[in-house]
């Protein structure tokens, strides 16, 4: 019985022989569990009953080919690493996996070697992930963490230093989605201590930065207020980092952060400060003495999808 | 497959020529035109287990019989599935 603690591989292919030499194969690496399928149609199955390390798949299968099958699984899994089975012959084939998306290809039939390459090179890519991943994060978290209007030269207008340029970069990734130009990226309701109370993003910010992201936009909104509201003409306050703005709107308990590219008018303006007001209003008592408890805002996800809909018309 | 050692390799030649005898009888069980296509998967199959299995007899056939398939020849169809059969019965 395969165990449900080790790291899953499957391995997609029409042939018994190639099924049974790869179960053989796998006798050799009990940390890893071997799951067998005979086709595509067998394989999307398995693949929606446990998570997979791995995927090894035949390219000329009948039915749903294994080109089919890698477009498939790409689409719903796209971070699965997934290795053709190719024969000399299907080397223009292989090209096309590539560009659908597959790790490598293996030359049919597989070896020991070649199998066992492609499993460390799994194993490889899954670390590096992994570390690049921290790596990010403690940058982001320190770079965000450390934010000082002064520090990053923005006191000082046309001096903007490398670090305001690194953190925009940063931003930029973060929170700028690619095929969106010229609207709003990202709404968040924070609470005046920089707690994230809803955030709603065209770029799927995950939890983990929505919440540092709440204390950095607290700090610029509370710097642009002393340096800026002075003489500016509009209700919002609103500050640009590199390509994308952030404009503020200031309630009694909260604040709305909204991120976007390209311009942002009137009719928006107004909606994103009746927003703030609305949110406010409907939520007095619990934002009076509000105790970080989420559960009693939960309405404010609302808020924020009634005021995307609103503002985030195409301006293309 | 030299990483196996001789009596795992001899339990999966046992395995591969018990299988594959045994897709051979369906295929010669069902040996006409309207088959062209499983014969020719057939073929191809074994044409690349054969040499996994340490059997570069079957992978000669195997490529033999993927040709005939696409040329719609039942003679050498037959005529190599009839090798193939001899050979699998000399390992049995």
């Amino acid at each position: 019985m395969p165990s449900e603690d080790l790291p899953n591989i499957l391995a997609v292919d029409d042939d018994f022989a190639v099924r049974m030499a790869m179960d053989f194969m796998f006798k050799k690496w009990p940390e890893y569990n071997l799951i067998l399928a005979e086709d595509a149609k067998d394989a999307l199955v398995k693949l929606e009953e446990r998570n997979y390390m791995m995927m090894f798949s035949d390219i000329n299968m009948p039915e749903i080919s294994g080109l089919e099958l890698l477009e498939m699984v790409k689409a719903k899994y796209p971070d699965l690493p997934i290795f053709m089975l190719t024969s000399e012959t299907d080397i223009q084939n292989s090209i096309t996996a590539f560009r659908h998306g597959a790790m490598d290809y293996l030359l049919k039939p597989p070896t020991v070697a070649s199998i066992k390459g492609a499993i460390d090179k799994t194993v490889e890519y899954i670390e590096e992930k992994a570390e690049k991943e921290r790596i990010d994060m403690s940058d982001f978290k320190q770079m965000v963490e450390g934010f000082s209007p002064e520090e990053m030269g923005l006191t000082k207008s046309g001096s903007k230093n490398t670090e305001f340029t690194k953190l925009v970069n940063v931003l930029q990734e973060k929170l700028i989605h690619p095929g969106k130009v010229g609207r709003v990226h990202n709404l968040f309701l924070l609470s005046k201590s920089g707690i994230v109370i809803a955030n709603l993003s065209a770029n799927e910010v995950e939890e983990t930065d929505a919440d540092i992201l709440g204390g950095m936009f607290t700090a610029v909104k509370n710097f642009m207020e002393d340096a800026f509201s002075a003489k500016s003409d509009s209700t919002l306050n609103d500050i640009q980092f590199g390509n994308f703005h952030i404009t503020f709107a200031s309630g009694a308990y909260s604040e709305l952060a909204v991120v976007y590219t390209g311009i942002i008018n009137q009719a928006a303006e107004e909606a994103i400060a009746d927003t703030l007001i609305a949110f406010e209003l409907d939520n007095m008592k619990t934002l009076e003495n509000w105790d970080g408890d989420f559960s009693k805002l939960s309405t404010a996800p609302t808020y924020l999808e009634k005021l995307f809909s609103d503002i985030d018309k195409d301006k293309s | 497959m030299e990483d196996f050692d001789d009596d795992e390799w001899a339990e999966m030649q046992e395995m591969y020529i018990n299988h594959t005898s045994k897709e051979l009888d369906k295929i010669n069980n069902q040996l006409d035109l309207d088959s062209l296509e499983a014969i020719r998967i057939f073929g191809h199959n074994i044409k690349g287990s054969g040499g996994m299995y340490g059997f570069n007899e079957i992978t000669n056939i195997g490529l033999q019989i993927e040709i005939a398939a696409k040329a719609s020849d039942l003679d050498s169809i037959k005529s190599s599935l009839s090798e193939l059969e001899t050979f699998l019965k000399s390992k049995i």
